[in-house]
């Protein structure tokens, strides 16, 4: 972390020689919530932590292509800690300079940044870079580091990968992908993962489209995923979508960070599901989504879950309602942590005028069987907000709850959210 | 270790260099803005309601990206694609809101204002997760696989 913050405050003491003539933001939210906890088999505690969330962008650095990205956060309780590893905390969630060539879709970034070609999310320290190529519609992208540490340590020491795709203009894109992390280890060096992808999209007319991929990890040698998706537009206000997933767990955990706790008990199983949903927009007047999911685990039997929501916005007003049932009743064993099916209502309005705006949400559950004790649950949050200049917005919110795990649940947050994008450095027209 | 990262880091030096080369001679290729010449409003934006015809840098209909319900629950598909194009309006924050190794509170928390926003754990989600988890596994790795689970192991001790 020291590494980080050192690292930050070079980025930043490099701005002044940088700057020929740029846009400085800072952006951040201030929390300082409120809660009193009491767990079944926790000690009760009073929290007051209070978090700084803060982000720092400046862009048209050096000749104009250059820009600083910055963002991380920090905690310090006010009164019992709010976590195992003290009464403060903090993260360097990303900070990379990157720079934008003037042709081709180029750019490198370096510096700490989450990567996701091809859906490989990653965080590393290192350098991505990306370009156009010719002939028209190709292009590749390489990126390479050290991925940031997680807590278990289940990480190598080296990561690396590419994608390459080509495009077919408004019909067709085909990517490939690699991904391999590595290390040494007392076994010496050792492949953690080592992925090789294939992402699809194609678009036939107006109204078909479709998008997947697949995930082969060459270090297990079993595919980790297969997911695709379709959608038909049979109408402009309708749309139709169906989906696949099959994933063997036995591959896709492999190289997880959770691998050491027993979330996942039987992973010689393949998950498995689709799904499907219509959509309804009529504009300016609602937005309806019904939607249905088939999840099935080799050694659970199937589940499914169904429901729907509506959208109405209504100036000043923006409000929406669901319903959802989660029917979990085949995957029942008898044992205390036992599988409920649950039907969960929610709904919520939101309201916008002026330098004011307010929302008021509640959502609940009705469990078909009571878990330690009690078969319901729900939390009804209010929030209110005051514009006090239109980058900077004070707002307190208050929420009230009831579950199987709290009784009575009081919980208070507030916030101040800032957003000045536009500070000039020196300089100005671009 | 030096071993491993003495040919990485030689390999990137070139790489950064062809890319470098690729770009400049690539000249006919468009390139994207750096953000979205308006400013768009909070809501959900329909792209195809302002934009008719194709986004040349990346050969796709602006529809492809209008943010509808579908798109937003499939959005890992544009960003693993179009990540160029993402950054256009939002900062990379917006992704870490969710998607980062460490996260001190949930995005519905830090996030309770907007009810209108898509954000997963809403509500009693302690109750729920032993439910959900168990029926899919997987969506559970999509976020937490490779981040630090500090708070889940004060309960999911390794036995």
């Amino acid at each position: 972390m020291k590494r980080c913050v050192g690292f930050c405050f070079f980025l930043a003491a490099l701005l002044p020689s940088f700057t020929a003539a740029a846009d400085f933001g800072v952006n951040g939210t201030t929390l300082v919530r409120m809660e009193k906890q009491s767990y079944p088999g926790f000690a009760k505690k009073t929290l007051l932590p209070a978090t700084q969330f803060l982000g720092i962008d400046s862009s048209g650095l050096y000749d104009g292509n250059l820009s600083l990205h910055l963002y991380g956060w920090k905690r310090a309780d006010l009164a019992d800690n709010s976590s195992e590893k003290g009464s403060t905390d903090s993260a360097f969630s990303y900070g990379y300079l990157r720079y934008r060539f003037p042709k081709a879709n180029g750019e490198v970034k370096a510096g700490r940044f989450f990567q996701s070609d091809a859906g490989m999310i990653t965080q590393l320290d290192g350098v991505s870079t990306r370009t156009d190529l010719p002939p028209a519609g190709l292009a590749l992208s390489m990126f390479a580091g050290r991925p940031v540490p997680t807590d278990n340590g289940n990480s190598g020491d080296y990561l690396a990968g590419s994608r390459l795709s080509q495009r077919l203009a408004g019909v067709l894109e085909i990517g490939a992908s690699m991904l391999r992390e590595g290390g040494l280890n007392n076994n010496g060096p050792t492949t953690y993962r080592q992925i090789m992808g294939v992402d699809l999209w194609h678009r036939r007319g107006p109204s078909l489209e479709l998008n997947g991929r697949s995930f082969y990890d060459t270090a297990t040698s079993g595919f980790t995923e297969h997911l695709y998706s379709l959608s038909y537009k049979p109408h402009k206000t309708i749309t139709l979508a169906t989906d696949f997933q099959r994933t063997p767990l036995e591959h896709f955990f492999a190289a997880t960070n959770l691998s050491r706790t027993p979330f996942v008990t039987n992973r010689r199983e393949t998950f498995s599901s689709c799904g499907a949903s219509a959509t309804i927009a009529l504009p300016t007047t609602a937005e309806v989504v019904i939607d249905y999911r088939h999840f099935k685990r080799d050694s659970r039997n199937a589940s499914d879950r169904y429901g729907f929501d509506i959208r109405i916005p209504r100036e000043p007003y923006l409000s929406g309602f669901g319903y959802h049932r989660t029917g979990a009743g085949n995957l029942k064993t008898g044992s205390e942590t036992d599988f409920s099916s649950y039907h969960e209502l929610r709904g919520y309005t939101l309201y916008r005028k002026g330098k004011i705006d307010g929302s008021l949400d509640v959502i609940a559950q009705l469990f078909d069987d009571a878990i330690f004790g009690k078969d319901h649950g729900y939390e009804l949050q209010a929030s209110c907000g005051y514009h006090l200049m239109p980058e900077l917005k004070f707002s307190v919110d208050l929420s009230i709850g009831d579950n199987p795990l709290v009784e009575n649940e009081f919980k208070g947050l507030a916030r101040v959210t800032f957003a000045f994008d536009k500070l000039i450095i020196k300089g100005v027209d671009k | 270790m030096r071993s491993i990262t003495t040919p990485s880091l030689l390999a990137l030096i070139c790489g950064l260099l062809f890319f470098n080369a690729c770009s400049a001679l690539n000249t006919k290729s468009d390139r994207f803005p750096a953000t979205h010449p308006e400013k768009l409003t909070e809501t959900r934006p329909i792209c195809s309601e302002c934009h008719q015809d194709q986004l040349k840098a990346v050969l796709k209909p602006y529809a492809a990206f209008d943010h509808t319900p579908l798109f937003i629950k499939e959005h890992r598909f544009t960003a693993g694609r179009d990540g160029q194009l993402c950054s256009l309006c939002h900062a990379a924050s917006f992704c870490t809101d969710c998607h980062a190794n460490r996260n001190e509170v949930k995005p519905s928390t830090k996030l309770g204002d907007r009810p209108d926003r898509e954000l997963p754990h809403r509500g009693d989600f302690m109750t729920r997760h032993r439910i959900d988890g168990k029926i899919d596994p997987v969506s559970c790795y999509r976020c937490h696989g490779r981040a630090n689970n500090e708070k889940c192991v004060i309960c999911h001790r390794q036995r």
